[in-house]
């Protein structure tokens, strides 16, 4: 997001246990600590639009894109290899 | 032309290992550092993940890390043995890098 | 000659990521190349607490990075929200939340997220060294 801020394009792919991160319906207040889901409808307001989940990784652990709390883009390994290809830096986070 | 680095033995999941090597398309590099070097080792020529590169993937390991956990010799004839310098010199040779952690 | 920027994820004795990022950060150096920024993020900023006394037959990591950024004169930013949340501060910000004293080592300075933009936009590569 603070990417986005300074302007810089920025294409946020979440994949491996990564995608768990966007299961809807999560709820941190039991444990106290911070709803992690909750900041992601907020990519809509820093203008981030290209929010790509892969494929694979989704069906490895079953999920689909109606479990999600945004909407996503699927996308097949080939077309992550061409996202990582074109991009000048690549954060893993 | 991407330089990856991996730095988890197969022990932290090898369905980690799988989704870096999944990222790898032809001409693409993979240096394995810390204790990924446990899982170079795991790497060998016919094995399941090698089996997952393309042919032409370009394959390291940290020398200073085989040293560090003395497992050198186990690490497949293919792969290049590079110190510190040469890991700065291919972070050059390559337009991105990419730290699969 | 190029330029690097360097991420350190890890704390200090608890991954390699520090150490990795160390011995990278001298050989680019060594190299002939320069070092825009280093960028200390989430638990890689225990790696400038002014605190820590590790035993004297390990290295002091800590240290070994201060030596390298008095050295070099390299910026070293330690990024303020992951520091204030894990107890680093430094004197100014000591003085603002009431604390009884500052723990940054000299040569770390506290700054934010947009120096990370900053220098993937200024440095021929970036990395990332994480746990």
């Amino acid at each position: 997001m603070t990417a986005a801020v300074f302007e810089q394009p920025v294409t946020v792919l979440f994949c491996g246990d990564g995608v768990w991160q966007l299961l809807s319906g999560q709820n941190g207040e039991g444990l106290q600590v911070k709803t992690l889901a909750r900041i992601f409808p907020a990519f809509d307001l820093y203008d981030i639009r290209e929010i790509q989940v892969a494929q694979s990784s989704m069906t490895e652990r079953g999920l689909h894109p109606g479990d999600l709390v945004v909407d996503v883009e699927l996308v097949a390994d080939e077309q992550v290899r061409e996202l990582i290809a074109s991009s000048k830096t690549v954060f893993v986070f | 032309m991407t330089l990856y680095t991996y730095n988890k033995s197969t022990d932290a999941g090898e369905q980690r290992l799988r989704a870096c090597l999944r990222m790898l398309a032809a001409g693409d590099s993979l240096l394995f550092i810390e204790d990924g070097v446990y899982a170079a080792a795991q790497m060998g020529k016919g094995t399941d993940f090698r089996n997952m590169l393309p042919a032409d993937v370009v394959l390291y390991a940290l020398a200073p890390d085989l040293a560090a956990r003395a497992i050198s010799a186990k690490i497949p004839a293919d792969f290049f043995k590079i110190d510190y310098s040469d890991f700065v010199r291919l972070c050059l040779e390559h337009p991105r890098v990419v730290n699969w952690n | 000659m190029s330029s690097f920027s360097l991420v350190v994820h890890g704390a200090p004795y608890t991954s390699q990521a520090s150490v990795s990022a160390l011995h990278f950060c001298r050989a680019a150096l060594a190299g002939g190349h320069t070092i825009y920024r280093l960028f200390f993020f989430q638990d890689g900023v225990h790696n400038a607490s002014a605190l820590i006394v590790p035993p004297q037959d390990e290295l002091h990591i800590p240290h070994a990075w201060q030596q390298l950024i008095q050295q070099y004169g390299l910026d070293a930013i330690v990024c303020v929200s992951s520091a204030l949340k894990r107890g680093l501060v430094n004197d100014e910000e000591a003085a603002r939340y009431d604390k009884p004293a500052g723990n940054v080592l000299p040569g770390f300075t506290v700054g934010g997220l947009g120096q990370l933009i900053d220098a993937l936009q200024h440095s021929d590569r970036l990395l990332n060294f994480a746990p």
